[in-house]
């Protein structure tokens, strides 16, 4: 059992030969997972259902658009299109319909109830999408399966416009908001909608848009439903109030400090508000509400520090800075000594944080070969002076040591053990 | 063999049920050198077959089939790990010189030391740190160099070296204490 090879060539030849027994719920498992039948070239098939599906779908255009050809020049189907009568159109529609019989939705428009029921779908539908608006009655080149899109668009615009002035939109309220918040609306109705800002700025919403903005005024935002039918009259208008945030500017040091023995960073905001709150990483830091706190940095990496604050209005703002930390905290211990040198600092070996640190601790290092303790101290004006305790001799050069410290009280977010390697040279 | 993998080329079951009974037992255990959980080293072994019956069509027959398949789910094993934790390679404290539940290993039965010995050995590579264990799979069982396993995990060569000795350190006094606990 001594020595290192010992052990790799152990490990090696005692796990090599090592086999568990065979588990045939794990076949069961990975059955599942096995791609099922024999091996195809699913690249080769994914060709040829797309290559169906495309020609399938270039025949199913090309059959449509006939239809819809032939139901366009119909001489009674123009006449009834250019129509203003409802009752005329209702019969064009039919013939149309008749013609292209391979669509279900086309019954609907036997009957003059069934009429009424589309009808309602027709507005039903214009609340919720643009594709309607965007289809023109006598656009002929569209392709007929948007002409049940048409006759809507018809249906619509046979309407009485008064009817349809009377239609009466509703804006919901608006709670405040705070400066900077994204203000977002989706214009279901037929009329434009107006958002005006405290300083007058106008934007124009038009149906089926969605309004997406920051809101980068404090004071009355109104929103409003103009008719565009009775000459921008306002049909219903509401107003919200914007309030300000509260002023918040973070500034940190650009280098830890370690007069203390731990990793301090200096942190300061700038800000009208009285109570700030600390985070690093995510976590928030306890008892740190002023404008200015020190964080310990332990953790090589990037370390994110946030403030934030709430004012009166409930507006929040947050405010960070990110700290690249280039390694681990390491109790500032070195990894090299030398009892012969003339320098005080480097003639033996105590983590440098243990002797400016009122700490309670244990320091113990070891012997890498056989786990062997050579030397351990509580004291930090007891460091090791490089002498095996086991043989009262000197350890010899450039071999690697462990060292370990156990800290009994150690800070908050302070890890227990610290370990390392140290070198005589 | 061939006939087995040819069996599994065209994706037939029984051989490639049989192919997975073969190696199951080796297997397991090298995932179970990296992962010490067993269902989450069972899932990865799953996943490794999966990767050879996918690539048998590449092996050439020419070396030890049993090492590609070793290997193959080695690297998946490490792909795990590597993915698992951000940096797992790099902490070097973990459960550093732990040593409970080893004693737990072998109880209150005579077993014979060759069959023991995988068994602690897994058991004890099990209760290393992932940084450790990660770096002496690599570099013992794998035998990758310190170069090698520093560009692997992501760490400088110093560490890779650190981490090696710290895991044989910890073994070999695992190992100290249950071989004193066999002989008394």
């Amino acid at each position: 059992m001594d020595g290192n090879k010992q052990i790799e060539d152990r490990f090696r030849e005692s796990l090599e030969s090592f086999e568990l027994p065979y588990d045939a719920e794990a076949w069961t498992s990975l059955e599942k997972k096995l791609p099922k039948g024999p091996k195809t070239n699913y690249l080769k098939w994914g060709f040829g259902v797309a290559t169906v599906l495309v020609i399938v779908g270039i025949i199913s255009v090309l059959l449509v658009n006939h239809s819809a050809d032939t139901a366009n020049t119909h001489p009674e189907g123009k006449v009834n299109n250019d129509s203003k009568n409802t009752k005329v159109e209702k019969q064009s529609e039919d013939n149309l319909l008749r013609k292209n019989d391979e669509s279900p939705k086309k019954i609907i428009l036997n009957s003059p109830k069934e009429i009424t029921s589309l009808k309602n779908t027709t507005e039903i539908a214009s609340e919720h999408t643009t594709v309607h608006n965007s289809v023109s009655a006598s656009d002929n080149t569209n392709p007929p399966l948007n002409s049940l899109n048409v006759v809507l668009s018809n249906e619509t615009k046979v309407q009485d416009p008064s009817k349809k002035s009377s239609n009466i939109v509703q804006l919901p309220d608006f709670a405040s908001k705070c400066y900077g918040d994204i203000f977002e609306m989706l214009n279901k109705e037929e009329h434009t909608l107006v958002l005006t800002s405290p300083s007058g700025k106008k934007i124009q919403i038009q149906k089926g848009d969605k309004l997406t903005c920051t809101l980068e005024e404090t004071g009355v935002y109104t929103i409003s439903y103009t008719d565009r039918l009775q000459s921008n009259s306002i049909l219903d208008e509401k107003s919200f109030t914007v309030n300000k945030s509260p002023m918040l500017e973070l500034q940190i040091a650009d280098e830890l400090d370690y007069e203390t023995g731990l990793p301090v960073l200096h942190g300061e905001c700038s800000t009208n508000e009285t109570i700030v709150r600390w985070s690093l990483n995510g976590k928030v830091c306890e008892n740190a509400n002023h404008v200015k706190h020190d964080l310990l940095l332990f953790d090589k990496g990037r370390n994110i520090i946030e403030i934030s604050a709430q004012n009166d209005f409930g507006c929040k703002a947050k405010s960070s800075r990110i700290f690249h930390l280039q390694e681990d905290y390491n109790l500032l211990a070195v990894n090299s000594f030398s009892p012969s040198s003339n320098d005080a600092r480097r003639m033996n070996f105590m983590p440098y944080a243990l002797t400016v640190r009122n700490v309670p601790f244990v320091l113990t290092v070891l012997d890498p070969d056989n786990s062997g303790t050579v030397f351990t101290s509580t004291d930090a004006s007891q460091p090791w002076d490089g002498i095996d305790r086991r043989t009262g001799n000197l350890i010899p050069l450039d071999k690697a040591y462990i060292w370990r410290v156990v800290l009994s009280k150690p800070v908050q977010g302070e890890k227990l053990v610290y370990t390392g390697s140290i070198v005589r040279f | 063999m061939k006939v087995i993998v040819e069996g599994c080329l065209r994706n037939d079951r029984r051989s490639q049920e049989q192919l997975f009974k073969q190696f199951y037992g080796k297997m397991m255990v090298v995932c179970l050198r990296y992962i010490s959980d067993k269902d989450t080293a069972q899932e990865v072994l799953q996943e490794g077959f999966i990767k050879v019956f996918d690539k048998l069509g590449v092996f050439d027959f020419k070396g030890s089939f049993e090492g590609w398949i070793r290997r193959i789910v080695a690297n998946t094993a490490i792909d795990y790990i590597r993915k698992a934790k951000r940096s797992p390679f790099l902490s070097d404290q973990d459960n550093d010189f732990k040593q409970e539940g080893m004693d737990e290993m072998v109880e209150n039965e005579k077993m014979d030391l060759l069959e023991l010995k995988g068994e602690i050995a897994l058991e004890a590579i099990g209760k290393l740190s992932p940084a450790y264990r990660a770096v002496f799979n690599l570099y013992v069982m794998e035998n990758y160099s310190h170069k090698e396993i520093a560009e692997l995990l992501g760490i400088n060569e110093g560490t890779s070296k650190s981490n090696l000795a710290k895991a044989k350190m910890n073994l070999q006094r695992m190992l100290n204490e249950k071989f004193k606990h066999i002989d008394s």
